[in-house]
This record gives structure tokens, C-alpha cells and sequence, in this order.
């Protein structure tokens, strides 16, 4: 059954109102204000210019929301063009090592104690990001050898490094104290309840992303023509090395960021494509606008999940990563044995 | 020489014998039966003459006592005091070394909870009478100076310990007793920002603040050591914040929603004071309880 152009419109149209109306909703519950308070506090701030500890909550948590849909968008666009890039249904923004290398970033400042903070962004976002980088660029430098550059090569250079790399993060884990083994441990997980997110923190990184968003939008054509394989698309006058390289670069800035902003949150840019694939089809431009949506609606209703099972039924915190684990891995292995993949 | 090959006869008897089932034979000694704060039952050599303790809270109240002359072996964390710094190190909090403390040849090894239980039956298995001292609170704090003192013959010294615990704490405890319910500072203390963690009713630390008069917001959470909500912080808006994880006072008035709350707004923000003090539950413990209440009640000022 082919997917008809009204079914691609209407698709799209859903997931974006499911993740607005997660957005509304995630906005207006949480451990500190209910609903009701929630809603009072816009008005108060609003009509009387209150400022009080309730509007602060409301900034808060605004700030938090924002930061799940940036960090939704970014990794299910991501997992989308290196679906396509690589060629593999496994992939995702952290199969060629950016995680493992934000983590070793990440656990290093941690370890080293390095607080101090630039212009709002902690040692740990600023070692994250390069250390995300760093591992990727390995990886592509190993990869592209003296040759041209093979996918399968650069998904085993990436593999590795990976693994490289999480033998660091253990390292320096089994060196750390214990409180620190701790941070680096939910560090990894992947979180977006940190006390010490910024306008500044999330501002950026949405630039960053909506940038790369819109960069994976004007090219979604090639990304059709690539998944033809490298043969096809250099014959159907693609220049695929250079179109290569700059989404490579592309999804490694992106991932990076959000990597530093929320850890690596797993499984949302490898599901929410497949999940998103069947509903619009292969074509990339659909599929973007789609998965953006869908990983967004994810991470927020997810995060708002989090903080509702903590608040109001004072159970333990979970860190949202473990609950698009939960979530994802399942969905995977059951679009898996319906041969839908 | 003849030490290592002692050491090295005791690991194949540990091995032969232990893995056997029956711990070796050690001389007959007079002994004192304690029972530690894991309820368990030790027959403790009375007097022990050389001892490894694998626990800082241990390390202090041993010094404290007067029975610092009999500690061998202690881990990278005994930091106070000074002279234990200089001892021989058999490993970390939750790392032991067991060959170094069998090269040690303790009489007696004191280790602590939390994530020590696999050390302790290690060690038990190696034939080394183990004693495990986790305080729950300040009184449990005086039972084991109490106990350390007993153990190691050392009464006297932890009889002038304890008369310097109590004095402290009586003070604490009056003035305390003066400031009405409505009156109490209510206080979060932070033990880390990523994630952002607080203690609860059920540990230590939690003890200590309400000796000192405070009322912990983080009292009902649902671990000793638990996360929480950076706005459920902001909802119940503490009168005092205590920071032990590394932020800074103008870290916490950045935070986006914080500035509001009454710690901020007023600066009682504290950090940069001797975080041992509150979560070790040895001697000084009676000093972290006089530390919050002038952060509490006093005029304590940030180094």
C-alpha cells in the first residue's frame, strides 16, 4: 500500500499535536505546583506582575520542557540521517562513539571537581561536548584512512572507539570516589533534572540543533538517494563524500550538545525513526519532519512521567534515560519480529 | 623476610583451611563479646594489639580514645586525625585490599556499612574477627565510643571523649530547647547537584540537623540519601541551604527559579566548611551538630 501524500500531512499534523499538547501538559504538572497553582501563577505573573517562588517554579520548569524537546528533536532528526548515512537500522546519534566520549568528558570534570562555570555552562557541558567530539573525529579519522570513506568502516571505527572510550569512563570511575562514581554513573544514564539548567544552556543548544534541523530538511533529498548505496547515488549525480562529511558533521555537532546538555538519552533517535518510518514511509523529508515531532512528544511525556511518579507518589527519582530505555528497547524488538524494520 | 613468609604461610592457611570451611587456629586470647550496629555477635580479642580500621569514623574514634598507638592499617580516606595520614593504606571505601590486611595481621578489624558487606565477609572468611560500626544517629555515635573504648581497654580515655561529646551536645540540646516549634528554620542541604540529592529522615546527617534545631525539608523523601526535584526545593523554600556538594552560594542564587527562595533572598547560603564534621559518625560529630546550629541559630559566616 503505497503511503499517499494526505497520509504523510495528517501523520505529521498528529505527531506535532501530541507533542504540543505534551508540552501544555508537562508545563502545567509537576512536584511543585499543581495545575491549578500553575495556571495562577502565568495569570498572577501576567496580569499583576507577581514574581514570587511560584512563578520561579513556572520559569523552571518551562526551562526543563524546552530542554526535552530540544534534546527529543535533535536525537530523533539525528538517528534519521544516520539511518540513512549508514545504512543500518541500528544506528543511532551514539553509534559512532559520541557518547562514550562526551562521558569520558563528562566523568573526567566530574572527578577533577572542575566547577567552575563560563557564561552558565559547567565544566562538565563544556568537556561532554569536546570529548563527543573528539571521539567521532577519531573515528572518521581512522575510517576515512587514506581512502574514501566506507560506511562499514566508519560504523567499526565508531564501534570501537566507542569501546575505547567507555573502558575510559570506567577507569576513571574505578579511580573516583564514591560520590563521584555516583554523579558519573546517573550522568550516564541521561537526565534532564539538573538544578543548574540555563536559558543560556538550553537557548544554545537550540540554535544548535534547529540550525542542524534545518540543514537535514534541505538535504532530505539526498538523504533519499543515498540509502541507494554510494553506487547509485554517484551515478545519480550526487556528490556523495562532501554530502557525507557535512551530515556527519552535522549530527556530531547536534549530538554533542544535547549529549552536554541531558547525558546520553538512549533509544530515542533510534526508535522514533522506525516508529516514524512506518507511519510516513522511507522519504526523508516527511520522515524528519515526523521523527522531530515524535522524539519530542517521547521525551517530553516521558519526563513528565519522571517527575510526576516522584512528586506526588514520593517514589525514588528515575532518570528519564532509564524510561526511554524501558520503552524503546520493547518497541524494537517487537517491530523487529514483525519483520517491519 | 620473615614476615612475608609468615604472610605467606597465613594466605595458604586462609586458602587451605578457609576454603575448607574452618577458619584457622588462632592462640587462645580472653575475649569480649560485641555486638555491632549490624546486629551481629563478634567475639573481639580483649585488648587487641594491632588493628585495621577500614572506616575514617572508626580511624577518629580510635585516636580519640587514646588507643591510636594500636592502628596498623587504615584506608585512603582516614584523614584526621593528622597522624593517621601517615599509616599504612589497605585501600578505599569500598575497595579493601585483603591482601594487605592479612599482611597486617590484624587482631581486629573495624569496617563500616554501606558498601562495605562484602569486605566484611571477606575478611570474617580470612579467620579476622570483624566489628562493623554504623551509627544511625548521634546517641548511636557515644555507644560505639563507648564500645571502641571498652574493646581496646582504653575506658578512660573514651569516658573524657564521651564527657566532651556530651558537654558539647547539652549545650546544642539547651539551647535549642528555647526556640519555639513556629521558630525552627526549616533547611536544605544539598550532598550533590548532578543529580541534585538531599538526605532524608533515617540518616545521619538528618539526625544531626534536628539536634541542631532545623527541620529538614527532605525529611520524608523515600531513600536516607535520595534525589529531588529541584522545584519541589523551590516549593518548600528553606530557611537555611547547606552545601556539601561542591556549589557554591552564588552556583545556587543562578539557579533558574531559586532566587525566590528564603535562604537566597536573606544569603544564608552556606559552604566551605569542613563537610567530615557532618557525615562522619565518629567523635567530631558533636562539633557538625554545633556547626549547624550556628548556621542555623548563630552568626556563622562563609569562609
Amino acid at each position: 500500500m503505497a503511503i499517499t501524500k494526505t497520509r504523510k500531512i495528517a501523520a505529521i499534523i498528529l505527531a506535532c499535536a501530541a507533542a504540543l499538547s505534551a508540552v501544555v501538559a508537562s508545563t502545567l504538572v509537576g512536584p511543585g505546583l499543581s495545575p491549578g497553582e500553575t495556571a495562577g501563577a502565568v495569570v498572577g505573573r501576567l496580569f499583576d506582575g507577581e514574581v514570587g517562588l511560584p512563578w520561579g517554579i513556572v520559569l523552571f520548569r518551562v526551562l526543563r520542557v524546552a530542554a526535552a524537546v530540544v534534546v527529543g528533536v535533535a536525537l530523533a532528526s539525528v538517528g534519521c540521517s544516520l539511518q540513512a548515512l549508514l545504512r543500518n537500522p541500528l544506528a543511532d546519534p551514539y553509534i559512532l562513539g559520541i557518547s562514550s566520549g562526551a562521558g569520558f568528558g563528562a566523568a573526567l570534570a566530574t572527578v577533577f571537581g572542575l566547577g567552575t562555570s563560563v557564561l552558565g555552562l559547567s565544566a562538565v557541558n563544556v568537556m561532554a561536548f569536546a570529548g563527543g567530539l573528539i571521539a567521532i573525529s577519531l573515528a572518521f579519522v581512522v575510517a576515512r584512512g587514506t581512502g574514501i570513506l566506507s560506511v562499514h568502516a566508519l560504523l567499526l571505527s565508531g564501534v570501537m572507539v566507542g569501546a575505547f572510550f567507555t573502558s575510559l569512563v570506567i577507569l576513571v570511575m574505578s579511580l573516583a570516589p564514591a560520590r563521584d562514581q555516583h554523579s558519573v554513573f546517573l550522568w550516564l544514564m541521561g537526565d534532564l533534572g539538573s538544578p543548574d539548567i540555563s536559558f543560556f544552556k538550553v537557548g544554545g543548544t537550540a540554535i544548535l540543533v534547529a540550525a542542524g534541523l534545518i540543514f537535514f530538511f534541505l538535504t532530505s533529498r539526498a538523504l533519499d538517494v543515498m540509502t541507494l548505496g554510494d553506487e547509485a547515488a554517484y551515478h545519480l549525480g550526487l556528490s556523495v563524500e562532501r554530502m557525507k562529511v557535512a551530515h556527519l558533521v552535522a549530527a556530531s555537532l547536534v549530538t554533542a550538545a544535547v549529549v552536554a546538555l541531558a547525558g546520553p538519552i538512549g533509544f530515542v533517535g533510534l526508535v522514533v525513526p522506525h516508529a516514524m518510518r512506518r507511519v510516513v514511509g522511507p522519504g526523508h523529508g516527511a520522515l524528519l519532519a515526523a521523527s522531530a515531532a515524535g522524539g519530542a512528544f517521547l521525551l517530553v511525556a516521558g519526563d513528565t512521567l519522571v517527575r510526576v511518579t516522584s512528586g506526588y507518589f514520593n517514589l525514588p527519582v528515575v532518570p528519564v534515560g532509564v524510561f526511554t530505555a524501558f520503552i524503546g528497547a520493547p518497541y524494537f524488538l517487537a517491530i523487529m519480529r514483525r519483520k517491519a524494520l | 623476610m620473615m614476615k612475608t613468609v609468615k604472610t605467606f604461610a597465613l594466605i595458604c592457611a586462609v586458602f587451605i583451611f578457609g576454603c575448607a570451611g574452618s577458619p584457622p587456629e588462632r592462640a587462645a586470647v580472653e575475649t569480649v563479646t560485641v555486638t555491632d550496629d549490624l546486629g551481629r555477635v563478634v567475639d573481639v580479642p580483649e585488648h587487641p594489639g594491632r588493628i585495621v580500621s577500614t572506616s575514617p569514623e572508626a580511624t577518629e574514634m580510635l585516636f580519640a580514645v587514646g588507643a591510636g598507638g594500636n592502628v596498623v592499617g587504615v584506608t585512603t580516606w582516614c584523614n584526621y586525625p593528622p597522624e593517621a595520614r601517615e599509616l599504612p593504606k589497605v585501600g578505599d571505601f569500598s575497595n579493601v585490599d585483603m591482601e594487605k590486611v592479612a599482611a597486617l595481621e590484624p587482631d581486629l578489624v573495624i569496617a563500616t556499612g554501606h558498601e562495605q558487606g562484602r569486605v566484611v565477609e571477606n575478611l570474617e572468611r580470612l579467620g579476622f574477627p570483624v566489628v562493623v560500626f554504623l551509627a544511625p544517629d548521634v546517641n548511636g555515635v557515644r555507644e560505639n565510643i563507648g564500645a571502641v573504648g571498652e574493646i581496646t581497654g582504653h575506658e578512660e580515655g573514651a569516658a573524657e571523649t564521651l564527657a566532651d561529646f556530651d558537654g558539647r551536645l547539652a549545650v546544642v540540646d539547651a539551647a535549642v530547647a528555647e526556640i519555639a516549634d513556629n521558630d525552627r528554620v526549616s533547611v536544605f542541604i544539598e550532598i550533590s547537584t548532578e543529580p541534585l540529592m538531599t538526605v532524608s529522615g533515617g540518616s545521619f546527617v538528618a539526625d544531626m540537623i534536628k539536634r541542631a534545631g532545623g527541620v529538614n525539608i527532605g525529611e520524608g523523601l523515600p531513600r536516607a540519601y535520595s534525589r529531588i526535584d529541584p522545584e519541589e526545593v523551590v516549593r518548600r523554600n528553606p530557611d537555611v541551604i547547606v552545601l556539601a556538594s561542591g556549589a557554591t552560594p552564588d552556583d545556587v542564587s543562578a539557579r533558574v527559579g531559586w532566587s525566590g527562595i528564603t535562604a537566597v533572598r536573606v544569603g544564608r547560603v552556606y559552604a566551605g566548611f569542613d563537610e567530615d564534621l557532618l557525615f562522619r559518625a565518629g567523635p567530631r560529630a558533636a562539633e557538625g551538630v554545633e556547626l549547624l546550629y550556628e548556621m542555623f541559630y548563630g552568626d556563622y559566616e562563609n569562609p
